[in-house]
Formats: structure tokens, C-alpha cells, sequence
């Protein structure tokens, strides 16, 4: 119980960053669903500079009731871990990397899981200026293959940015609009400023 | 196999491209063309750096995550400085096309080669500014070549070294040409120079693509929030 504490208040800066909720998040292991519809799920990392973590959320579209499903207790541990998650819901993951005080990186990651598949999440890159994740439909093992539909955005680059990456009206829709992952992990808000201002809107269409 | 026909694919196999250059030809001709990207906040303080391709007249591609929370951004080489406008966004595939609107930014655009021509072990060559380091040229082998469900190259695994710095740079073959944009590097204890580039025929899909997002986020910027 001490080490999740200590994981809590390690991790405490990213959470909020990544979600800034008004409330100060409670976090609580991840415990998998006992009964309905599930899939598998693997969680990996290489071995990291700091220490990792990876949160799932008990409401994926808003990144609210954080959960703990596993963590390094060290530098240079992998993050290891398999469990099961519900299916045919959207399922949102928390990836922090911890490299020093003041140094997190973080990705959020939001995909549908198919009921009775089982898939493999992998920290691909871990530095402090960009994490990000691939998701792999594993079911067959020796034909994986990049799970189609997902999302991910980083809700941090070094920690102390904040903002509510995960507000979604219609998660279903985000996740519907994906055909690949997003590779530059960013969102185009991020682009706001260099961006062409927006069409004005025409007469209806034909 | 008979001697003959093995010394013939031999032979086959140890021949360099037709035209290919030697490396300090092939800087000459490349980096005219290769240009260090510098980005700003509103309070016009550096925010960061990457590099950029001319691939057209006035027009360069570079990583949109290059751009990421950027206020302006300047393309600069040598002494000379041109201030670049953002035209064309691919955030799902990390390419963002800029332009030059200054008519004195008169840069050589570069051949493209496609990439699905490409072969395991092939030799190629990157130049970028890796940390703000200039033009810095570095060479290495294609490694590996991922596909897509439609076996279509989406990834280039590379040993010529990138780092912070060289994302938008260009990964060439021996004769000059682009064969993708330098994008990310796998980090992270007991890995070591995998290093990944984006097919240069993609930007061939970036109007389309650009116009798809753009689309679809201004039309989102419209909604009346909750």
C-alpha cells in the first residue's frame, strides 16, 4: 500500500496534467471486470530511464477515476503486465514516463477492444520529449497486426502543462474518424496558431 | 549454381546504383535543399528546432510535431533566415507541408524516388540538423521496411543515426534522391539506432489528406461546445 502511495504522489503531476479534473484524483489499483464482455490486454514497455506507469479510466471519454494497472518501482525497469479490460467500450490508457522531478512525459491512448481479442500496448518511445504508444491486435500472435481504430494525444510534453485532453463529446466518432495512429501524437489545436483561419461558411449545399 | 552465374549476381549484388555519387558530391548536390526549421512561441522566444525538404519551389516538408504549439517559425541556412507559413497538415502521418511566400527563397527542390522500390540493405544517407547542429550528413542502410494490410511501405527502419533535431530531414539514396522524411528514433535501454522514416510518396496524398483534417476540425471548432 505504501508503493501505490508513493506511485501516487510520483505520478500525481502527470494525472492531473493529463486530466486536469477540479478535484484532485483519487487512485486506485485497476481491478478487472468480473464478469461480461472482456479482452485481453498486454502492457509494455522496454526498459526505461525512469520509472513508468500506466493508468486506465473508469469513464474513458472524460479521463476520470484514474486506476493504477501497473508500474516500475525503479530506472531502468520494463513495464510488465497483462489483464483483462472490459469490451465493445471505449478503453482510455494513461502511459507516463517519469525521468526526473519536473520530467514526465505522457501518453493518452483510447481504443475499442473487441470482446475475446487480445491486444499488446507498447510504449514505443519514452523520452521526455515524446511517448507514444502502438497498439497491436495480437489475437494471432504470428500475424499482429496495428490496431486500426485508435487515438492517442500527448497531454503533456514535460509535465507541467495542463488541460483536459480527453474531454470527447462522442468518443465512438473520434474513434470512427482514426485509420491509422496518430503518428505525430498531436492534436491540431497544437498547430492553432500557424494554421490558415477558418472558411467562411458557404450557402447550403446542393 | 554455375561460377559464371555466380560471379554475375556477385557482380549484381556489389554494384552501386547507376549514378551513384560519392558522399561529399552527394552533400553538394542535397544540401542546398535541406533546411533547419526554428520555432517560436507569441513571445517570439526559440521554442525548438527540426529540419525541412525543399520538395517544390518555395515549398518544404518537414514533421507537423516539429511545428507542435509553435506561434511562427523561420526556415533558416547559412546566414539567411525566410519566415514560412504552414499550407498543407497530415497530423496522422506526421507530415505538415510550409512555404516560403519571400520570392527570394529560390532553394532547389529535390528528386523523389518512391520508396516501395526500396530494398533491405540498400545504402542511404540523412541530412538534417540534429540538435541544431547544421547539415549534418550521416549514412547507413535500410534495415528493415514495414508494411501495411495493403503491403504498402508505411515505415522505413534505417541505421543512418537521427536524433532531436533531424525530424523533417530527408533520408536519401546514393544518387540524391528523397526517399522519406526522417520522423522518430526508438529509444530507451538496450535499443539502439532504430531509427524510422515516412515514405516520401506520401506526400503525393498531402492536399487531400490536409484539406480531410483540416476539414474535419474546423467544422468541430463550429460546434457550440457542451
Amino acid at each position: 500500500m505504501n508503493r501505490l502511495r508513493g506511485i501516487t504522489l510520483l505520478l500525481l503531476p502527470a494525472v492531473l496534467a493529463a486530466c486536469a479534473a477540479p478535484k484532485r484524483p483519487v487512485i486506485v489499483p485497476y481491478v478487472a471486470p468480473a464478469s461480461g464482455k472482456v479482452a485481453k490486454i498486454q502492457l509494455r514497455s522496454a526498459a526505461l530511464f525512469g520509472t513508468g506507469a500506466i493508468f486506465s479510466f473508469a469513464d474513458s471519454a472524460n479521463c476520470s477515476t484514474p486506476r493504477l494497472v501497473t508500474s516500475t518501482s525503479k530506472p531502468g525497469e520494463a513495464l510488465l503486465s497483462g489483464t483483462t479490460i472490459p469490451a465493445d467500450v471505449p478503453q482510455t490508457f494513461l502511459f507516463t514516463h517519469r525521468i526526473q522531478a519536473g520530467k514526465v512525459c505522457g501518453v493518452l491512448v483510447t481504443f475499442k477492444p473487441a470482446a475475446e481479442k487480445n491486444y499488446a500496448l507498447f510504449m514505443t518511445t519514452a523520452t521526455v520529449d515524446t511517448c507514444s504508444v502502438n497498439i497491436l491486435d495480437i489475437t494471432d500472435p504470428v500475424a499482429a497486426k496495428t490496431e486500426q481504430h485508435s487515438f492517442q494525444r500527448r497531454p503533456s510534453a514535460n509535465g507541467v502543462e495542463t488541460g483536459n485532453y480527453c474531454l470527447s463529446a462522442d468518443i465512438d466518432a473520434e474513434l470512427a474518424k482514426t485509420r491509422k495512429l496518430n503518428r505525430s501524437g498531436m492534436q491540431m489545436s497544437d498547430l492553432k496558431s500557424l494554421l490558415p483561419p477558418a472558411p467562411a461558411e458557404t450557402g447550403a449545399k446542393p | 549454381m554455375k561460377l559464371p552465374a555466380l560471379m554475375l549476381s556477385c557482380l549484381f549484388l556489389a554494384a552501386p546504383t547507376a549514378n551513384a555519387m560519392e558522399p561529399d558530391q552527394l552533400f553538394k548536390q542535397i544540401a542546398p535543399s535541406v533546411w533547419l526549421v526554428r520555432t517560436f512561441d507569441s513571445g517570439s522566444v526559440p521554442t525548438g528546432s527540426g529540419s525541412a525538404v525543399v520538395v517544390e519551389p518555395r515549398r518544404l516538408i518537414t514533421n507537423c510535431h516539429v511545428l507542435s504549439k509553435a506561434a511562427s517559425f523561420v526556415l533558416v541556412k547559412d546566414k539567411l533566415s525566410f519566415k514560412g507559413k504552414l499550407e498543407y497538415v497530415d497530423l496522422e502521418r506526421d507530415l505538415c507541408m510550409v512555404s516560403v511566400t519571400d520570392e527570394k527563397f529560390d532553394a532547389p527542390p529535390v528528386k523523389r524516388i518512391n520508396a516501395q522500390s526500396l530494398v533491405v540493405g540498400q545504402r542511404v544517407v540523412t541530412l538534417g540538423n540534429p540538435r541544431a547542429l547544421e547539415m549534418t550528413l550521416s549514412d547507413g542502410l535500410i534495415s528493415r521496411l514495414q508494411y501495411d494490410d495493403d503491403q504498402k511501405i508505411e515505415a522505413i527502419q534505417t541505421s543512418a543515426p537521427f536524433s532531436p533535431g533531424s525530424s523533417g530531414g530527408g533520408l536519401f539514396d546514393l544518387e540524391g534522391r528523397l526517399l522519406g522524411i526522417t520522423q522518430r528514433v526508438a529509444v530507451g535501454t538496450g535499443m539502439q539506432n532504430l531509427n524510422f522514416a515516412l515514405p516520401a510518396e506520401w506526400l503525393d496524398d498531402l492536399p487531400a489528406r490536409s484539406k480531410e483534417q483540416l476539414d474535419a476540425w474546423y467544422a468541430s471548432q463550429r460546434k457550440p461546445s457542451r
